[in-house]
């Protein structure tokens, strides 16, 4: 057989073995991507949105989708500065181009309507995983420097 | 008369092809059977396609046919007809291919190119079960009603590990079993160990 003399031909017939191998494998990882992305978006929760710049001004983005509070934050247009501290997640040292500020103690914080009102958020945003519902606003709050007690909103 | 037809050429060679291709068909159905746990590795199509380039297509395809007719009805995964009738005829490929390529290629030319030949006996089994594969996955799905996409999608992790293994299965071990079954049917090996 010509065909195996023929070392050009071997060649071809090994790398048509590994297009093939490889083929599949990039097919078989795609659509298992693709199957987790839809999953994802499925699983993503429509939450009241809300921000308060502590200055009066309130606004709210009901109906925001999102897996964890940093991707509703996302997800409603803002512009978020946050600094990463590893495995505890996200701090949020901007929202909007208000930043927080040590000189007048005030600083960004997310909190969630409980039944027994505004309770403060646990987690860094990007930890916290919504559910469907959930009613989470983000207040421009004074710390107390001596208690490092904040204020939750109005 | 009676010893005459016992020791005729012809009469004994065709004698030990049957019974050769018994003891194949049983080491196929054997072997099956013996790695039921381990998932789509198997040694018949291995066996199947070494039948076909010893004895020909005729026989390595009746071999592969033979040995689903078998373990497709007793099959404990189940039996299913219509599978049953795609895995006879799908495993049949292994056999007429073995047949076309001893026909293509003589190995004592490539007595002194040994890795050649098992490379091109490995890609031919990696190939082969690339088609099979994908035979049984369509005729799986008409079966079910199962997507044709879906089921090879969701196929492909089983048919990689199932080509694999018979990439280094037929580049591996190929060569000694041509050699053996040469030896046991015609009395000579092409392929001298």
């Amino acid at each position: 057989m010509a065909a195996v003399k023929n070392k050009w031909a071997l060649a071809s017939i090994i790398i048509l073995c590994l297009a093939v191998a490889t083929t599949l494998t990039a097919i078989y990882y795609y659509y298992q991507y693709s199957n987790l992305v839809e999953k994802l978006e499925k699983s993503k929760a429509i939450i009241n949105l809300g921000i308060d710049y502590g200055n009066g001004t309130r606004i709210w983005f009901n109906g925001t989708r999102g897996l964890t509070l940093y991707d509703a934050m996302l997800e409603a247009g803002w512009i978020v500065d946050a600094e990463s501290y590893g495995a505890m997640g996200l701090y949020v040292k901007s929202i909007n181009g208000v930043e927080q500020s040590v000189e007048q103690s005030r600083y960004w914080s997310w909190w969630i309507w409980t039944s027994l009102g505004w309770a403060a958020g646990g987690s860094a945003c990007d930890k916290y995983i919504l559910s469907n519902g959930e009613t989470i606003i983000w207040y421009y709050s004074y710390v107390d420097p001596a208690t490092y007690k904040m204020t939750p909103p109005p | 008369m009676f010893i005459y037809w016992m020791v005729h050429p012809s009469i004994m060679l065709k004698s030990k092809k049957a019974s050769l291709i018994a003891v194949l068909v049983a080491a196929c159905i054997g072997s099956n059977y013996a790695l039921l746990g381990v998932a789509n590795f198997k040694v018949m199509d291995l066996l199947v396609f070494v039948s076909g380039f010893v004895f020909g297509s005729t026989v390595g395809a009746s071999i592969g046919v033979l040995t689903w007719m078998v373990y497709g009805v007793l099959n404990p995964y189940g039996f299913v007809p219509q599978i049953w009738i795609v895995t006879m005829l799908s495993e049949a490929i292994y056999g007429i291919m073995g047949g076309f390529l001893a026909k293509s290629i003589s190995l004592a030319d490539y007595s002194n190119s040994r890795v050649v030949v098992r490379v091109l006996f490995g890609a031919a089994g990696f190939l082969l079960t690339f088609i099979y594969d994908l035979v049984t996955n369509v005729a799986f799905a008409l079966t079910f009603g199962i997507p044709i996409m879906a089921a090879l999608i969701s196929g492909i992790p089983f048919a990689i590990i199932h080509e694999l293994s018979n990439l280094i299965l037929f580049g591996v071990c190929s060569p000694p079993l041509i050699s053996i079954l040469e030896k046991s049917y015609r009395g000579f090996e092409s392929w001298p160990l």
